[in-house]
């Protein structure tokens, strides 16, 4: 036995050192890793173990060790409250509706502005168009509500003006998503038509005048050259996109929401805040974020399966 | 003939609808500069149509800062954790992309399985929330530095820029003797400056924008960041005692005051971000290129 121990290590032993030898090669690129690694392993895998509160009735004073498993009560729980189903409806149609005018915006953006031919000008709209990215949901929601109020808000006066009635927007069931859509599109555009932008800049300047000998007129070949040039990058960004539906933007719905429009505005993540951290029913709300975590996980997993099959079979 | 003035006919609508969209997305911003530098009293008197402050008033902003102002403090913290906040994720970001970037690393697709499987799926709020709670990290200074000190996002954007510089550069390095330490400082940073601008803009954004975190993990006025106390004054008609002592003179009206909250904590970022414009249009590039 112990002969024969000997013997297969003396034949793997070579090809272990030269392993490890390896290994030790790149010990120093293992030491630069471990600030993340440790990092990700405390941030990231950690609150994996917190799931297992949706699961239970959690204690919060005496934590996991006093908690009774409940199995899916907290779930049932959910699946019958209006309030959760609600939210549900209202992230799968926010994001849907901000997929439509947060997508297509930046991509007509790019375009149009890659037809402007003074620099400056372009120059300056650019910068002009990133600004709202670089301030929180705090400051442009609150600008935004500022403008928009029934008392101050320049907007109503605008409204008064040309005859119209004052009304508070923000707190209209039926105004409140198209705020949503509309502002979001306007504070992210700039910087989403970055990477189209970048694109753009990498395409083939012949094709261009070949298209010009042909007489193509500026316009066709914005739609004939350009776009279907950055079509692979649309199509990986969409992509992206679908992946993220289970986020309908909880920065910009918890700055502009209040209770009159919850019906049409309250989504998973502002549910979640609300139940857990405001309620304290940490079980209830985590049973949210796992069926917010699966859904999203199953998404991700899906586009990730399509976007290999675009670039490998090459649809275009 | 008829082309070319059809060309001109698309140009010029095409300037106009973006000047039209570029004045839709920046007026409401010099509007709230506006008002909150033009005196209350003229402000009413156009109805709040104040596109140019016609007379020049700082009362919004004396109010606001004035000795014992709870925003000092405010700043105070927001400038900690972004300065802290900054310098940790970039250290976190750059070590991990380095070390990811070397293809011949023992393990790596292990190891890169252990980094991407988190942007795949995530505890979510509470759980992390709880993470946190047991951790002891509530409610204290350095909690909104640690919690957001990585992006994988921002990583796998700096990797597809370090994947991108010729191995023959490091090789010829290494021959000369040089450590990989050595390597990573005197060759690849430098090279990599429009990626490292990048990402120092994006964390920077991030931890001095940040309000959410700072409503889930801390608790009392102290130590909250400057966006937290903006959103008390924005959502408060009337102003929160305990946000600013309001004793000796009457506190000027709330719009006013509310307009010079938004530019006080808004502008170090609107002032910051053109001076990085040209990197950052570089750095998208490498990260769109390479998908």
């Amino acid at each position: 036995m112990g002969m024969e121990t000997a013997r297969i290590a003396e034949r793997v032993e070579p090809q272990f050192r030269w392993k490890l030898r390896r290994i030790w090669k790149y010990k120093l690129l293992y030491i630069l890793l471990l600030p993340a690694f440790a990092w990700v392993f405390v941030f990231d895998y950690l609150p994996l173990k917190g799931i297992s509160i949706a699961f239970m009735d959690y204690n919060v004073i005496q934590g996991f060790s006093a908690s009774d498993w409940v199995g899916f009560k907290y779930f049932r729980m959910l699946f019958e409250s209006e309030m959760f189903r609600n939210a549900f409806m209202n992230t799968l149609l926010i994001s849907l509706y901000k997929m439509l005018s947060g997508f297509l915006s930046p991509i007509v953006l790019a375009l149009a502005l890659n037809e402007i031919r003074t620099v400056w000008f372009k120059k300056t709209l650019q910068t002009a168009v990133y600004l709202p990215r670089f301030v929180s949901w705090v400051v442009y929601g609150g600008i935004i509500s500022l403008l928009l109020s029934p008392e101050t808000g320049v907007i109503n006066s605008i409204i008064e003006f040309f005859g119209g009635k004052p009304a508070y927007l923000l707190a209209e069931p039926a105004y409140f998503r198209t705020i949503l859509v509309i502002t979001d599109a306007l504070k992210e555009m700039g910087w989403a038509a970055i990477i189209y932008i970048a694109a753009i800049a990498g395409l083939n300047p012949e094709v261009y005048e070949a298209a010009t000998m042909d007489g193509a007129t500026r316009f066709k070949k914005m739609l004939h050259v350009t776009l279907p040039g950055i079509t692979s990058t649309i199509i990986v960004i969409f992509i992206l996109r679908v992946g993220t539906v289970m986020s309908a933007g909880l920065d910009q719905v918890i700055n502009l929401y209040n209770p009159m429009v919850f019906e049409v505005g309250d989504i998973l993540d502002t549910y979640i805040y609300r139940i857990g951290i405001e309620q304290f029913n940490l079980s209830l709300a985590a049973a949210a974020d796992v069926i917010k975590g699966l859904i999203g996980f199953v998404l991700v997993l899906l586009t990730n399966h399509v976007a290999a099959k675009v670039n490998d079979s090459g649809i275009f | 003939m008829k082309t070319s003035k059809r060309e001109a006919g698309f140009a010029v609508s095409n300037y106009i609808i973006l000047t039209i969209l570029t004045l839709v997305i920046v007026l409401p911003f010099w509007y709230v500069l506006s008002v909150s530098v033009t005196p209350y009293q003229i402000y009413s008197e156009k109805n709040g149509l104040v596109l140019f402050p016609t007379s020049f008033s700082l009362q919004y902003f004396d109010y606001l800062l004035k000795e014992g102002s709870m925003i000092y403090n405010a700043y105070g913290n927001t400038i900690r954790n972004t300065v802290g906040g900054v310098a940790l994720a970039l250290l976190l970001t750059v070590t991990a992309a380095y070390s990811l970037a070397e293809k011949k690393l023992p393990g790596r697709r292990v190891i890169m399985l252990y980094f991407v499987f988190t942007m795949l799926f995530k505890g979510g709020m509470i759980p992390t929330y709880i993470t946190i709670k047991q951790l002891g990290l509530l409610n204290t200074n350095y909690v909104l530095i640690l919690v957001m000190a990585y992006s994988a996002f921002n990583m796998i954007l700096m990797k597809s820029f370090f994947e991108g510089i010729p191995e023959s550069l490091k090789e010829s390095a290494s021959i000369d003797g040089a450590s990989e330490f050595r390597i990573l400082w005197r060759i690849v940073l430098p090279l990599s400056m429009p990626v490292i601008a990048t990402v120092s803009l994006l964390y920077l954004v991030i931890y001095w924008n940040d309000f959410f975190n700072a409503l889930l993990y801390t608790s009392d006025w102290s130590k909250a960041p400057v966006q937290l106390v903006l959103r008390t004054i924005i959502a408060s008609s009337s102003l929160p005692p305990e946000l600013l002592e309001t004793a000796g003179s009457a506190p000027p009206p709330t719009i006013g005051i509310q307009m010079a909250a938004i530019v006080i904590v808004a502008l170090p970022m609107m002032i910051i971000y053109p001076f990085v414009q040209r990197f950052f249009e570089q750095g998208m590039l490498i990260g769109s290129v390479k998908g």
